[in-house]
């Protein structure tokens, strides 16, 4: 018994020492070095802002048509003592990038003689091409403490400040973004 | 000869009232009116469908203006709206000034010129910035389905703004480049400015 408590306060131990490391705090944000700033419309210019941490960038694309990644991104909301972590993955799909559709637009005329270039615009809309998909998220305080993660509102959990991405969204700029950054270039310029 | 001249009016105003009602059996039959867009709107759980469409009335399409790029159209165009308590109709009648330096057959074209690697994100950018359509919104009437009139103590609306390229502006927008086509037989974005 006097083992088994040894154990499980060694276990203690070492998760808050772990969880200590990974904590993040706005200052440390501000090393450019680490972090990429994403300057959003949606920022209110209160200090708010996304910031991408650049040595988690990773490309883990299996297929040749979609291409995907997963990196971490934090949001800060001064105003509520937030700095939001989310470990986050992002699926393009080539197919759907603009500059694949512009490309497309005489086979699309050809085949639908009616078919404008604001129908590629709406097409966009009904499906932007990316998917971002929230695989964990962490709250902390702009000190760096960690702090409980809310969550989310019931019939509202897929809202995040970075998902769903629909075309007309801040969240998709954020994604166009962070593609430029693994393969320097943006998804929508990207033609196949 | 007073009171024929009453009963004359009467019968008149009777008659410009039957006119200038809407029905939803007329936006449905008469080729003048062209469905432009539809959206429908599912709610999980019990509640039904909620159903909107637009009507553009191609016969009232007048241009205002013609000074390329620049264009001004004038137009009435009805809103159909099913919900599970009945249909209700709104006219509208909307005047929308374009500007085809924005479309984008002309963004994409700039694009493709002033760079060596024509960026498609930044259309997407610019036309998100600007779409190149601003419009001025009047809401007339409000109907029944059967096309009784609607006597409602809320104001009609008036909006005088850009159009934003998002869903929440996609059905007005539906309706600006309807009356484009009706006017000028070309989708507006399909306008290439050189």
């Amino acid at each position: 018994m006097k083992r088994f408590l040894f154990f499980m306060a060694l276990l203690c131990v070492l998760c808050i020492s772990f969880n200590s490391v990974k904590a993040i705090s706005n200052a440390e944000l501000q090393d450019t070095s680490r972090f990429e700033h994403i300057i959003s419309k949606g920022d209110t210019g209160g200090g708010d802002g996304k910031y991408i941490e650049l040595s988690t960038l990773r490309d883990i694309s299996t297929d040749a048509r979609t291409k995907s990644i997963e990196t971490k991104i934090y949001v800060v909301l001064p105003s509520s003592d937030l700095i939001r972590e989310y470990t986050i993955r992002y699926d393009y799909n080539l197919t759907y990038s603009f500059a694949n559709l512009v490309a497309r637009m005489p086979e699309f005329t050809q085949r639908f003689p009616d078919f404008s270039l604001n129908d590629i615009w709406n097409l966009k809309m009904d499906e932007s091409g990316i998917v971002g998909t929230v695989k964990a998220q962490q709250d902390y305080t702009l000190n760096g403490e960690s702090k409980p993660t809310q969550p989310g509102y019931k019939g509202y959990e897929h809202v995040t400040f970075l998902t769903p991405t629909d075309f007309d969204f801040e969240s998709y700029h954020v994604a166009n973004r962070v593609f430029k950054k693994v393969f320097g270039i943006f998804y929508d310029d990207v033609s196949r | 000869m007073f009171r024929k001249f009453l009963l004359a009016c009467m019968v008149l105003s009777a008659f410009t009232v039957q006119t200038q009602a809407i029905s939803i059996n007329e936006l449905n039959g008469s080729p003048q009116f062209k469905n432009v867009y539809q959206k429908t709107d599912s709610y999980q759980g019990t509640y039904p469908k909620d159903r909107l469409i637009n009507y553009l009335n191609t016969y009232s399409v007048e241009a205002l203006e013609y000074a390329a790029p620049h264009y001004k159209l004038k137009g009435t165009f009805y809103t159909v709206y099913t919900y599970t308590r009945g249909t209700f109709i709104t006219e509208y009648e909307v005047t929308a000034t374009y500007n085809t330096n924005y479309s984008l057959g002309s963004l994409i074209h700039a694009s493709q010129i002033a760079q060596p690697s024509p960026s498609m994100y930044a259309v997407i950018k610019a036309a998100q910035d600007d779409s190149g359509i601003q419009i001025d919104l009047r809401e007339v009437k409000r109907f029944n389905g059967d096309g009784t009139e609607v006597s409602s103590t809320v104001p009609l609306v008036h909006q005088l703004r850009p159009l934003d390229r998002s869903r929440s502006d996609q059905d007005l927008f539906a309706i600006a480049d309807a009356m484009f086509v009706v006017a000028y037989q070309q989708h507006f974005d399909d306008i290439v400015v050189k």
